[in-house]
């Protein structure tokens, strides 16, 4: 069953053109991994799906709801990001705001729920990644991973349709992308539906049941993991995962 | 004289002098958010105003400003038919140094709102808060936080100009000092003068303190 | 308003800007030049020097300018008695008040500018100083050619803010005796009561200046970044 599908997403910026007509068909409980080169998009195609940044043209279906990505309404793309959560590179958390308080306040200013509910989830939500014990300090006193735990915890707790996740690992130190790998494993493993950009080709593999190559703006190729990691029939990818191999 | 008498003498004009800093801080810092909003604003009027506002205010002595604000706001608030002769002086001080360090504090909240990550307005939004409560509840504290050592020392900067109102005569405590070097004379007026630095010194060691304190236990955002 | 007042002043208020550049360019020159020792004692916390320039610092930056004139002003002429008391043909003292505005502007530009060293010296990073020493160079060379060059450009905004300060201060001055451009714009309104045309008069003149030095080191802080880091 489909859930979110994407027709022609086209962004430029100054005359350059970033995304080149993108289009993409997510079935519930599908885990898309993205990869490719730096600078190919891959960021920027995640941003303009949950309208961080504004397409030129395109449009999205979701739920039984259609949006044209060139004019979409306030109350529609809050009401988009309701349903599509994001995890950021660099984890983002409210650096004002306890480990908590990172999760209630999307629940409280996002989806209107009152404290003593918002309370609730949050505490499920730290229980789930084990940080309740932490659930008091601030961002600057948690390490890369704890932080990454609250911010998938952020995003889950909104109980969204779809989760991007925008490389999660990259900045995480060597011996804390285990148990951030494990915990988006788990998320997959119960039915999440989620896209996810990665540089780590294992990760990929280990978690997708679907593989996108991303380059200069475009899907270059999509497909099984084995189709596209085990088998590349693309020139292009074959180098790219060379390249990505090598440094192993 | 004797340095006790001198002591209690200049502190009578404490109470004004706070009265004044106070006061203009906080006005000023209004302006200064005003002027930031302005040059946020993707017009190119906004912005110019901003910029042309904030050159005006690095660039005059604040003596002249307080100078003008006595003499010829009056004057001014006259074309429009308000009839300012009896407003008292301290008015025109507060408005003055508002006014000319307005500058300032823009380029202060400004710099400290650059200053917050951008990924910190997009994790805000994409949890699906509006503009509104993006900006209340994660941008401003965090641009406060951040702009906290700058307001410190820009505090101070008021306290030290708070001493040119005398230009206009209020009575604070440069002006007691000066009122009292005026009749004594010799050795005197070299003891007034110093017993006044070391009272604003003071007065801004504790505000100093006062102000690590509070930033210290604001520290964890 | 008397636009022809204001226009007949300007030329006899702009005979006296050298007056208000020297002060203040002196000022901040003789700052620079007692603010180096200052910056270095206070980075090798040399014991009791350290702390006294500290509160020497702690002093400056917390009293009114207006009052560390005045302090100077009564202040300098009594210790150089004093300590002249030796010498029998010392007369008593009358200071040309040019020089205890340019003493008074010293101190105080050398406290704020010892800061703005300071703040420009930490924002280099030590890796920079690290990597140096590592490849060879002695301490003097590593500072010649590494640091001081990566700490200028830091340097010169803070130093930009200073000057522009004094630049401003100096309409304080007139207090002590000084006619520079406040002095001569009060002297100039007295005798027909034209305050506000002799005082926007001034304040155009500031603000000229004060863009035309913050352009000037804007400028010098660019060739020099190009210079260094290019």
């Amino acid at each position: 069953m489909t859930l979110l599908k994407i027709d022609h997403l086209k962004k430029s910026f100054n005359k350059k053109t970033i995304l080149e007509d993108v289009n993409l068909e997510i079935n519930k409980g599908d885990v898309i991994a993205v990869i490719g080169p730096s600078g190919s998009g891959k960021t920027t195609f995640l941003k303009n799906i949950n309208l961080l940044e504004h397409p030129d043209s395109g449009t999205l279906s979701i739920e039984d709801k259609k949006l044209d990505l060139s004019h979409v309404s306030t109350q529609d793309e809050l009401w988009l990001r309701r349903h599509i959560a994001m995890v950021f590179q660099n984890y983002a958390l409210f650096k004002n705001k306890t480990a908590f308080e990172n999760i209630t306040t999307g629940l409280i200013y996002g989806k209107h729920l009152d404290k003593k509910e918002a309370a609730k989830i949050a505490e499920e939500e730290l229980k789930q990644v084990n940080m309740l014990d932490k659930k008091d300090f601030y961002p600057s006193q948690l390490s890369g991973g704890q932080q990454q735990r609250i911010g998938i915890a952020r995003a889950t707790a909104l109980k969204p349709s779809v989760i991007l996740f925008d490389e999660p690992t990259s900045a995480l130190d060597p011996e804390l992308v285990g148990t951030v790998v494990d915990d988006i494993d788990q998320l997959a493993k119960n039915g999440q539906t989620m896209i996810v950009v990665t540089h780590l080709i294992s990760f990929a593999k280990r978690i997708a049941n679907k593989v996108i190559f991303f380059e200069d703006g475009e899907i270059l190729s999509a497909g099984t993991p084995e189709e596209i990691i085990d088998n590349p029939k693309n020139d292009r990818i074959k180098k790219f995962l060379e390249a990505v191999s090598r440094d192993k | 004289m004797s340095l006790s008498e001198i002591i209690k003498n200049l502190l009578s004009g404490l109470p004004n002098t706070l009265f004044i800093l106070v006061t203009s801080f906080i006005i000023s810092s209004i302006i200064g958010l005003f002027v930031m909003w302005l040059s946020l604003q993707k017009d190119k009027i906004s912005k110019a105003i901003a910029k042309i506002y904030t050159g005006l205010s690095r660039g005059t002595p604040p003596l002249l400003v307080l100078l003008l604000s006595y003499y010829e706001f009056p004057r001014l608030l006259g074309f429009v038919g308000i009839d300012a002769n009896d407003w008292s002086k301290n008015f025109f001080a507060i408005f003055g140094l508002a006014i000319g360090f307005g500058g300032y504090m823009g380029e202060l909240f400004r710099s400290a709102y650059n200053d917050i990550d951008d990924s910190q307005f997009d994790a805000a939004y994409a949890v699906g808060m509006n503009k509104r409560d993006v900006l209340k509840v994660i941008i401003i504290p965090q641009m406060f936080t951040i702009a906290l050592p700058n307001i410190q020392t820009m505090f101070l900067s008021f306290l030290k100009a708070s001493s040119l109102v005398y230009v206009i005569g209020i009575a604070d405590m440069y002006r007691n000092a000066t009122t009292l070097a005026n009749v004594s004379q010799g050795v005197y007026q070299l003891k007034i003068f110093i017993v006044l630095g070391l009272l604003y010194w003071v007065i801004t060691l504790v505000f100093e303190f006062l102000f690590n304190l509070y930033i210290k236990k604001h520290n964890y955002s | 308003m008397n636009v022809n007042f204001m226009i007949e002043s300007m030329p006899k208020l702009l005979s006296v800007l050298p007056v208000t550049i020297f002060l203040s360019v002196i000022g901040v020159i003789f700052g620079l030049i007692l603010a180096i020792p200052i910056s270095i004692v206070r980075e090798k916390r040399i014991p009791v020097l350290a702390q006294i320039f500290d509160v020497y610092i702690s002093l400056f930056r917390g009293i009114p300018i207006i009052v560390q004139i005045y302090i100077v002003y009564y202040g300098l002429p009594r210790l150089l008695f004093l300590l002249n008391q030796n010498n029998p043909g010392a007369k008593g003292f009358t200071m040309p008040s040019m020089i205890i505005g340019i003493v008074a502007f010293a101190l105080n530009a050398s406290a704020n500018l010892s800061e703005a060293f300071r703040s420009a010296y930490h924002g280099v990073d030590k890796s920079q100083y690290d990597a140096a020493i590592s490849v060879g160079l002695t301490k003097s060379t590593t500072f010649k050619k590494v640091v001081i060059p990566q700490l200028i450009p830091n340097f010169i905004p803070n130093f930009t803010n200073i000057l522009l300060d004094l630049i401003k201060d100096t309409a304080l001055v007139y207090n002590i005796g000084i006619v520079e451009i406040m002095g001569q714009a009060n002297i100039l309104a007295s005798f027909s009561f034209n305050y506000l045309e002799a005082y926007l008069d001034a304040l155009v003149i500031y603000l000229v200046v004060c863009f035309i030095f913050a352009s000037l080191l804007s400028l010098l802080e660019n060739k020099i970044k190009q210079h260094v880091f290019a």
